[in-house]
Parts: structure tokens; C-alpha cells; sequence
């Protein structure tokens, strides 16, 4: 098979900087592959992927020493415009790539570009909304979809311009989980369809299994390549390659470590099933896992009766009941879209409800204004670096105690205090804006820490981040859970919500469809396909054991070693 | 005022030209006349056009903009027209000048006055016209056929696009700081509420300079400029309906034009 990507001895330098973002690198990839990129943020990963259609160097100018082919053309001698027939780039961020006021104009501006026939491109336009599953969504406007709808545009925008290859960046950051299952299986057929090559940017498990080969990309240089199976296989590797050790498979290396288990780590759920039946669990010896976690304090913090808001005219949240007592941990889930956000904005006082109440320690927040909340409830937004607006990290975090008109004594221990406990205080000079993502979402955290506040909600804290900062974050919330702090998390990743949360709360639709302990809603069949999150893996994987009931309230692996560790006792 | 809002009727599927012949008409014939009659009579034909295209009214637009502004220019037109018949008068102080010790609404004044207002209305309605029952894209098709270059039009219409992604950052910051406890968006002086947006500019600034950036790369990552023959999916041809209302457009203004000056009474 022949390469349809050759890189040698690549190296690149962006303009006015001496530092080699891409240091050296060699790579090929042949017709029909899937490799996918990897490593930690500020690697380069997103600057190769952007030598590969000629962004860098014709557009963003800088120095790059080396030679990229693409499909036998040399990147330094042909333009963008002519390079896009070959290499399509779906980019991180959705709305920087829609600026068209339809989906269907969006989708047809690339081959309007390349002045294809009307006709044509009407059949490719509608052959790509039939891939992407956009049907019915011609003439919407694509600022106003959901992230996951904006996603699929861009990439049907993409495919319509028929690339031979399809760079695809962090493709499901975002997505609830059965978004992400789209993407994957739409990867999937047009590999096989088309023989479509694909360079995937990526760190989550979904992703990286689908690869032919995963390349590990750090400071600039590739280090090593191998398949998935390997990586999965070795704790190590995936230690040092920043990679999370999904639920199965590390249930996998337990087993192996306690020496239950000798063969080769299965990927999936469907290959772990005939392989975990045959590993001794005693059925009638399992440890009841149902205790609940420490039982805090039943001092009620936010009560919410009835309550409906949205936008406009358009009611988000329907009817919604919830009591928050102090010191509880709660995750809140559902799909992209099912008003997650929306009911954290209603209890911070940023969208007023159209009906029912809302008590805040039991004061009616209609009586309260935001600035009265805010010492009692901090909300970090999504993407927070979007609003950041100071010079400085430090008196980025100072802004909100100011505002409660503290004393500058109060204040600066306050700024020191928070910092630190995010571990920022050696950078409190920087520039909000120029610390790298995982930085940026600790200074979100920092700065609801200034105040203060009885209750912090994240909205998706994960998102975008790579595997060191999500330890890091997670480590923080670990911490506060510990202090005692009541924290509502917004987020898709279960994973985060079985190890952290003693409580869930579900939306779908507006409505809440499960409010009741973690380890009682991941069993819970009924709440799980309603709230439309998917069984996390390692649940699905108990649940098709013989007697599954006797797993019941297990959602991760070491309580699933520690139950049959319970063996003899 | 200028936002698309979709609909179904004859002005959405006219071809944007005939609208912007049209709205043209309508625009300058409403400075060919002076006659409350005669504007009120365009005014009709306006608003006519809004109500059949369902053209939804903005209340806020309308009552806070638009209605202390007519309110303004008629005043000021009825008190300080240089008028012969006098309706209504107040006697004033002889040592303020100009006045002549006496304040008057004259009958010119308020002819004038209330030709003014009809002409704001008009010049004020006729854009939403072509602008809110037509796509960009075929706004942007048909200059493009008009004469103005792809890139240009382009430009444009993007533009747009991406004040509003900055709005909606500036959204997001006050929302930022509100929920930090800053109090001063709603403070009632208006030096004050300058000062509480003053410092969002600059970092919702920067973040447009990246984001256009970020933009330019992906617009030409998708073949932008590729060639100078760009097909363009949505066609804008006219048809025959769109004869049909050119013809009307065109003898309904030439026929305006021989009675507004003056040639048949």
C-alpha cells in the first residue's frame, strides 16, 4: 500500500520563536489508516496536523525545515486552496469553522470554492448530511445547534469536499457519550467505505481503540508508536503516554495483579465477556458494596420547587424539584442539550425562573440579586477561559473578593490562600489568558475558591483537558469533597461521577428522570436509558455475568476486587 | 434590524435584486416629496410589505428607538420652522434670540413635521425589507451579481457573523463578573455604566483577533479563493414572478415619479 502522508525530518518554528514546536519528525501513513496522535497538551500535535494541508507555513507563516507529502504533492509547493482537495481538517473548536448563516450552505461552500458543477455538489452536500445523520437540519442556522450537532456540521462540511484525508482534532471532546459513538462509527464506515485515512488528535479510550497505530507525540518529537492492544496492555506505557486506563481494562490488570487472571487484556466489553465468565468469582460470597458513603449533615443549602425557566419563550427546565443538602457531592448528567447548564444558571440567579421557586439557604433568590448569591454559590462556567478578563492571574482571582468590598489584607490572603490550593501561586503574574488549559480551569476553580462560597458548581471541568490536568483537577475535587464543600459537578465522564459523586441527578428533556445515590443510578436500567448516558463499560460488563444482581452497586474496579477479595472472610 | 427571520411568502422567494429594486423605489421616492399625503401613501405601501412578509415588529426597537426620535424631529420641526401661520404661540423672554419673544407652532412647522416622521419611518423600514426576509447567502449571491467581488462580499457577511460571536462573549463576561459579585451593570449613572463595560472590551478585543484568526485558517482550509469561477449551490434566478413585480416596481415608480413632481395634479 502506498503513503498517502510522508513527513521527513520535520521541524518547525512559529514566528519570532526559537523553540522547535516540531522537533525532527518522521512519519508515514498509508491509504486507509487510522493513526491516531497523542500526548499531552502543548506537544504539537495540533501544528503537525497543520503542515499537513498547508496552514503552516502559508498562512501562519514561521519556519519550517523538512518536507511533508501529501498524496506525492509537496506542501511547500502547492497552496492551501489546492491542498484541501487532499487533506480535510475538522478543527478543535466547532464554531471558528461555521460561519455560514444554513447547515446547508456551511456544508457546500468548500466545493462551491472549487467551482464544482451545481449539481454535484448538491449530491455531495446531501450525501454528507446522510453520513453525518444532519438530515432535517438543512436550513438551521449552525451558531444556534448544540455542540454536538456543531460538530457533525463541521465534519459533513469536510467530507463534502471528498479529501483522501481527514484530520480530525480532538473529535468528541464535549460529546455525551452516545454523540461520541457517532463519530466513531462514522470513522469506522468511511475507512471502510471509502478507504478514507484518517489522523485523529486524541487521549480518550474510544478513540485510541480504533487505531491502527497510536503515536506518542511530546515536546515536538514522536517517541514511539504502537497498537492499541499493546498499549492497553502495559500499565506503564499507558502511565507515561498520559493515557486514562479505562474501567475494563483496568479491572483487567487487577485481576492480573492478583493473580485471578493470566491472558491478554481485553479491549472492549464484548471481549471481555467470554473471557471474565471464565475467571473463579464465587457467586454467594460477594461483599455487599451498598453501604453509603459518610453521612453529612442535613442542613439544607438549595431547595428548588417547581421550577421552570429557559429562554424567551422556550422553557429548558420543566417542572424540576430538587433539595441540596450541605456538604453533599452531586453530579448532575444527561445529554448535550438535556438543560444541565440551564438549571446551574437558574440557581446562581443568571436566569430568572418562570415559575416556581428557588431557596437559597432559605431566602427566596428572587428577593437576592446575583452579587448576593455569589458569596453563597460560585458557578465556573464552561470553557472559562473565555471569561477571563484581568492582566493578571492574580488580580484575576482578586476581582470577586473586592466585590464583597473586603479589606486589601483579606483579600491578598484570600488570592494566596485559593492559588495555592489549586497550585497556581507560582504563576500568579501570568497573563489569565496564556496559561495552557488545564492551568486555566484551575484558575476557574481558584477564583470560586476566593470567595469563599458554601457551594461551587463546575460545568464540565474535563472537557478539552489531557489526562495530567484531569488528575490534577480531579485530585482538587477530591480535596474540597474532603473539606466538606458542597459540590454539584457537571460532566459526561461517568467515570469521574462513580469515583466522586455520592449522589446523581439525571436530566433528560428539561425533567429530572433519576435523583438518588451513584452506585444505585448506574444499576438502575430505567434512569440510565432515560437520562440517555449509556451504561458506563464495567457496569455493562457485570450486568451480562450470570446473577448480575449480586454485583449491584459495584461501578468501579477496585470495588469489584475489593467484593471478591471479600471471598473466605 | 437586520436579522433573517424565515417565512413562506411571495417578498422570501422574490429574487433579492427585485427586493432591493423595491426597497431603492421606495427609498428615494420618499425624498422626491415633501406631501404628508403622498408620503403617507408610501408609508402604506411599507408597511403594507411588512404586515403581508410578517416582518416581526421589535417592540424595544420601535418604542425606545424609533418613537422618541420621530417624537424629537417633530418638535423640533413644528417649534423652529421658519412657518407664516401661526397655530399655537407662547410668549417668551425678548432677550433669548432668534425666537423674537414668542414660541409658535406654525402650520408649515407641522406639515414639515409630520413629513419628517412619515420619512423616517419610511427610510427606516424599507432595509428590514430586503435584510430580514432574505438569507445572507442569497443577499451575498445576487451583489455578487450585481458587481461587488466574491471576496468583498464575502467579508461581509462573515463580518456579521462574527460581531455576533463577540456579543455573545461579551455576554459571558458580564455573566462572569455578575457572578463574582460586581454590582456595576446595575448602577443607574451612565458614567458608571461606562465605566463597568470599559474593561470587557479589551479582552473580548483579543478574543476576536483570535478568533478571526482562527477563522481565516479554517475558511481557507476549505478552498477559499480556490478559482476564480465559484459555482454557488443556491441560485439566484428570476423568474417570472420576479418580472412580474420588477414591471410593477418599475411603472409604479415612474408613475409616482411624474405625479411627486408635480407634472399632473
Amino acid at each position: 500500500m502506498r503513503d498517502v502522508v510522508k513527513i521527513e525530518n520535520l521541524s518547525y518554528f512559529y514566528p519570532y520563536s526559537e523553540v522547535a514546536v516540531l522537533d525532527h519528525i518522521n512519519l508515514s501513513i498509508k491509504e486507509g489508516e487510522i493513526v491516531v496522535l497523542t500526548g499531552p497538551t502543548g506537544s504539537g500535535k495540533t501544528t503537525l496536523c497543520l503542515t499537513l494541508n498547508g496552514v503552516i507555513p502559508h498562512i501562519l507563516g514561521g519556519k519550517l525545515d523538512g518536507r511533508v507529502l501529501v498524496d506525492g504533492m509537496d506542501v511547500l509547493e502547492h497552496d492551501v486552496a489546492e491542498l484541501s482537495t487532499k487533506v480535510g481538517i475538522v478543527f478543535q473548536s466547532p464554531d471558528v469553522q461555521l460561519f455560514s448563516s444554513s447547515v446547508i450552505s456551511e456544508i457546500a461552500f468548500g466545493p462551491e470554492n472549487l467551482a464544482i458543477p451545481r449539481e454535484e455538489i448538491r449530491e455531495r452536500v446531501s450525501w454528507a448530511m446522510e453520513l453525518t445523520g444532519l438530515k432535517g437540519y438543512e436550513e438551521r442556522s449552525p451558531a444556534k445547534l448544540s455542540d454536538g450537532e456543531k460538530r457533525k456540521v463541521a465534519i459533513a462540511s469536510i467530507l463534502a469536499m471528498r479529501p483522501k484525508i481527514i484530520v480530525l482534532d480532538e473529535p468528541t471532546t464535549g460529546l455525551d457519550s452516545i454523540e461520541a459513538k457517532r463519530v466513531i462509527s462514522l470513522i469506522e464506515s468511511l475507512r471502510n467505505k471509502y478507504r478514507t485515512t484518517f489522523l485523529i488528535v486524541e487521549h480518550r479510550e474510544h478513540i485510541l481503540r480504533l487505531a491502527d497505530r497510536i503515536l506518542l507525540m511530546v515536546d515536538g518529537k514522536i517517541l514511539g508508536e504502537c497498537k492499541p492492544r499493546d498499549l492497553f496492555d502495559d500499565e506503564k506505557l499507558m502511565n507515561s503516554a498520559y493515557i486514562r486506563v479505562p474501567e475494563v481494562v483496568k479491572l483487567f490488570h487487577l485481576l492480573r495483579k492478583e493473580g485471578i487472571y493470566r491472558g491478554r487484556i481485553p479491549l472492549t466489553v464484548e471481549e471481555a465477556l467470554p473471557v471474565i465468565s471464565r475467571v473463579p468469582i464465587a457467586p454467594s460470597t460477594v461483599k455487599s458494596c451498598n453501604a453509603p458513603k459518610d453521612p453529612r449533615a442535613n442542613e439544607e443549602l438549595i431547595r428548588m420547587e417547581r421550577v421552570s425557566c429557559g429562554y424567551g419563550k422556550q422553557e429548558v427546565i420543566k417542572e424540576v424539584n430538587v433539595k441540596i443538602n450541605k456538604g453533599e457531592f452531586l453530579a448532575l448528567v444527561g445529554r448535550n442539550g438535556a438543560g444541565k447548564t440551564t438549571l446551574a444558571k437558574c440557581m446562581v440567579g443568571l436566569i430568572k425562573p418562570s415559575n416556581g421557586r428557588i431557596l437559597l439557604q432559605g431566602r427566596d433568590i428572587r428577593d437576592m440579586n446575583i452579587a448576593d448569591i455569589s458569596p453563597i454559590i460560585s458557578y465556573i462556567f464552561q470553557n472559562p477561559e473565555r471569561q477571563f478578563f484581568s492582566m493578571s492571574v492574580e488580580e484575576e482571582v482578586s476581582f470577586g473578593p473586592r466585590n464583597l468590598g473586603l479589606s486589601e489584607e483579606e483579600i491578598n490572603e484570600r488570592v494566596e490562600e485559593s492559588l495555592r490550593s489549586v497550585n497556581l501561586i507560582h504563576l500568579k503574574e501570568k497573563h489569565p489568558r496564556s496559561l495552557s488549559r488545564g492551568q486555566m480551569q484551575r484558575l476557574a476553580i481558584a477564583i470560586a475558591l476566593a470567595m469563599r462560597p458554601q457551594a461551587i458548581i463546575l460545568d464540565e471541568p474535563m472537557t478539552g483537558q489531557d489526562e495530567a490536568s484531569l488528575r490534577s483537577i480531579e485530585m482538587i475535587l477530591r480535596k474540597l469533597r474532603e473539606e466538606g464543600k458542597t459540590i454539584l459537578l457537571i460532566t459526561h465522564e461517568m467515570g469521574l461521577v462513580s469515583r466522586l459523586a455520592d449522589r446523581v441527578i439525571a436530566l433528560a428533556n428539561g425533567r429530572i428522570v433519576f435523583d438518588g445515590p451513584t452506585r444505585k443510578f448506574f444499576w438502575d436500567e430505567r434512569a440510565v436509558i432515560e437520562a440517555g448516558i449509556g451504561f458506563p463499560p464495567l457496569v455493562q460488563l457485570l450486568r451480562n455475568l450470570p446473577d448480575p444482581s449480586r454485583f449491584e452497586g459495584i461501578v468501579t474496579a477496585e470495588e469489584f476486587i475489593e467484593a471478591i477479595r471479600g471471598r473466605g472472610k | 434590524m437586520i436579522r433573517y427571520y424565515s417565512g413562506d411568502t411571495l417578498i422570501h422567494k422574490l429574487d433579492p435584486r427585485v427586493k432591493i429594486a423595491l426597497s431603492t423605489s421606495l427609498f428615494l421616492l420618499a425624498f422626491l416629496t415633501r406631501d404628508p399625503l403622498r408620503l403617507s401613501f408610501l408609508l402604506t405601501v411599507v408597511l403594507m410589505i411588512w404586515f403581508y412578509a410578517r416582518i416581526p415588529f421589535s417592540e424595544n426597537f420601535f418604542l425606545k428607538t424609533l418613537i422618541p426620535i420621530a417624537l424629537f424631529t417633530f418638535l423640533i420641526q413644528l417649534l423652529f420652522y421658519p412657518g407664516k401661520v401661526i397655530l399655537v404661540s407662547v410668549k417668551i423672554p425678548s432677550w433669548i434670540p432668534y425666537f423674537g419673544g414668542m414660541l409658535a407652532a406654525t402650520q408649515e412647522g407641522l406639515i414639515n413635521g409630520i413629513s419628517m416622521v412619515l420619512r423616517l419611518f419610511i427610510v427606516i423600514m424599507v432595509m428590514p425589507i430586503v435584510t430580514m426576509t432574505t438569507r445572507l447567502e442569497r443577499l451575498l449571491n445576487s451583489m455578487v451579481k450585481l458587481g461587488l467581488p466574491y471576496e468583498l462580499a464575502f467579508t461581509l457577511t462573515t463580518s456579521i457573523n462574527l460581531l455576533s460571536i463577540l456579543q455573545a462573549d461579551i455576554e459571558d463576561v458580564i455573566e462572569a463578573q455578575k457572578i463574582r459579585g460586581f454590582r456595576g451593570f446595575d448602577e443607574r449613572g451612565i458614567i458608571k455604566k461606562i465605566k463597568a463595560y470599559v474593561p470587557i472590551i479589551i479582552p473580548v478585543a483579543m478574543e476576536g483577533f483570535m478568533i478571526a484568526r482562527q477563522m481565516e485558517v479554517a475558511i481557507k482550509s476549505r478552498a477559499f479563493g480556490a478559482s476564480n469561477r465559484r459555482t454557488s449551490l443556491i441560485d439566484v434566478k428570476m423568474d417570472k414572478v420576479d418580472w412580474i413585480v420588477l414591471f410593477f416596481t418599475l411603472t409604479g415608480t415612474i408613475i409616482s415619479l411624474v405625479f411627486f413632481l408635480g407634472f399632473v395634479h
